[in-house]
């Protein structure tokens, strides 16, 4: 049995005044949703990003003491030899002067450091694939002076547990909106089957089964979400543009996630046929 | 082809409307439904159009038990039933050919065949010319050929009328019941409900006649 009938409609839900603002309501929440989805599942996509970009990575800071202790650029290089010696280091690469200066120009200016400055040397250090325990590492290092070892595990914490927190935020949110399409769209189809009753009760009597009349129902929700969604997809999409172009501006680097937007107007278009089918029968159920 | 065994009939938790109705209706049989005003006539009928089940009783329609019959089961019996309302109930939205071939759409009949059936029947009838009209534009003559045209349109087994002959004069009444005389002939089963006394005489074809939803004069086995 094909899901949409080509025959001309037999229930006139055309002419229903409540089906006129249906597509700009749709577009309202495909909009919304949307905006939700792709933002979120963005900033996900990107944590992600930065967690497998860091994970086998990790620094070693070599802390500037007082005149008493070992020089610096001594205490850098057993911390090298240690280093390279271990088992679980793939690479180890001291952070050049340079690169200092960049890490440290939000704060001090272009330029070189003032020398009395206490600026602790950092190593750069690669595991080797597939290492997770870096305990012995640790435990090495604490023969070098001033050598602390950080795996970036706090930052990223911190950083996971915040964009966790947006997505879930973000899913309760969505879930809300679905929530709120479904039941307009039961309250609307309840409408609609209320202001067509005689009509679909002459149907019934002359012999139309439920999911004739139902079909009806759903082809016309099908052709009003699809109305909505286009239109609240095209708007969302401009919102997206607009958004990521000041986002460009303003120096910060958004990978939106373009191919998420068919998501939610899909979505939308098929809970509002589902819906329809479903109330349509659960009505005509009611009927002898 | 269709009994009732003490079939009652009640609205809700009101009081019984129809009370032991029983008779059998023979195929290709022709019945008046008559009575007074409020005795039960609309509620038979609705009863025989299956839009209606029963209180209580037995209702057996083309061999089957109407009562115990699972509800997707009526959709297709309903086929086999041609009503003729007594407002027409005829879809103003659509166009006489529309509203003619609903019950052929809603049988999934293939578009093509039920139009070319619809335009026949409609040439018929003498509406040859109003295929694309609506409703709304047609006489009352008009419109309730339009509306016999719709019930019978799928050769039903069983036609059904609700006092057809109520708001047209007395010429257009007996050319309505020559026509129902005609499927008569052709072996359609057909109950009439009227008031109109004369056409009764005229046709002698028995009566079905309630009294305060009791089948009062029956006509078992009335084939003619």
């Amino acid at each position: 049995m094909p899901l949409f009938s080509r025959a001309r409609p037999v229930i006139p839900l055309d002419r229903d005044a409540s089906g006129r603002y249906l597509p700009f309501i749709i577009a309202g929440l495909t909009v919304l949703a949307t905006l939700m989805l792709v933002l979120c599942l963005s900033l996900s996509h990107a944590v992600s990003g930065w967690q497998n970009e860091l994970s086998g990575k990790v620094t070693v800071q070599i802390l500037p003491l007082d005149k008493t202790a070992q020089p610096l650029p001594e205490r850098v290089e057993a911390a090298l030899a240690l280093l390279r010696a271990s088992p679980v280091v793939a690479t180890a690469e001291p952070v050049g002067e340079a690169a200092m200066v960049q890490l440290l120009a939000p704060w001090f200016g272009q330029g070189s450091l003032p020398d009395e400055l206490p600026v602790p040397a950092l190593i750069d250090v690669e595991l080797k694939p597939d290492v997770t325990d870096i305990h012995g590492l640790r435990e090495a290092l604490e023969s070098v002076s001033g050598a602390q070892l950080d795996d970036h595990g706090s930052w990223m914490r911190e950083v996971h547990r915040l964009a966790m927190l947006g997505l879930g935020v973000a899913a309760v949110l969505l879930l809300l909106i679905i929530g709120a399409a479904v039941l307009m769209l039961i309250l609307l189809v309840q409408t609609a089957m209320e202001a067509h009753h005689e009509v679909i009760e002459l149907l019934h009597l002359v012999g139309a089964t439920d999911a004739f009349i139902a079909r009806q129902l759903r082809r016309h929700m099908f052709w009003l979400s699809v109305q909505g969604t286009l239109l609240g997809g095209l708007v969302a999409t401009g919102l997206l543009i607009l958004l990521v172009r000041f986002a460009t501006r303003a120096g910060l680097d958004v990978a939106v996630q373009w191919h998420l937007l068919p998501v939610m107007p899909t979505l939308l278009i098929a809970l509002a046929v589902i819906t329809a089918h479903h109330v349509a029968h659960r009505r005509l159920g009611e009927l002898p | 082809m269709i009994r009732f065994e003490s079939v009652g009939l009640r609205y809700g938790t009101g009081p019984e409307v129809l009370r032991d109705i029983s008779f059998d209706l023979a195929q290709g049989s022709f019945h008046f439904l008559t009575g007074p005003s409020g005795a039960g006539k609309s509620s038979l009928l609705r009863l025989l159009y299956l839009a209606h089940r029963p209180s209580r009783g037995l209702i057996t329609m083309f061999g089957q038990d109407v009562m115990t019959m699972p509800r997707d089961a009526l959709a297709p019996l309903r086929q086999h039933i041609g009503v003729v309302f007594q407002d027409f109930r005829l879809l103003d939205h659509l166009s006489v050919l529309d509203n003619v071939a609903l019950p052929l759409r809603a049988a999934g009949q293939p578009e093509a065949q039920a139009m070319g059936h619809v335009k026949e029947l409609l040439k018929w009838i003498g509406l040859g010319d109003c295929l694309h009209l609506k409703p709304t534009v047609l006489s009352g003559g008009q419109q309730q050929r339009v509306a016999i045209a719709r019930a019978v349109i799928n050769r039903p087994r069983l036609l059904l009328a609700d006092e057809p002959t109520g708001n047209v004069d007395n010429a257009i009444a007996l050319r309505l019941l020559y026509l129902f005389e005609e499927l008569h002939r052709l072996g359609t089963t057909i109950v009439v409900a009227t008031h109109n006394e004369a056409l009764i005489e005229r046709f002698g074809f028995p009566r079905l006649h309630l009294s305060e939803g009791q089948l009062v004069q029956e006509a078992r086995h009335a084939a003619v």
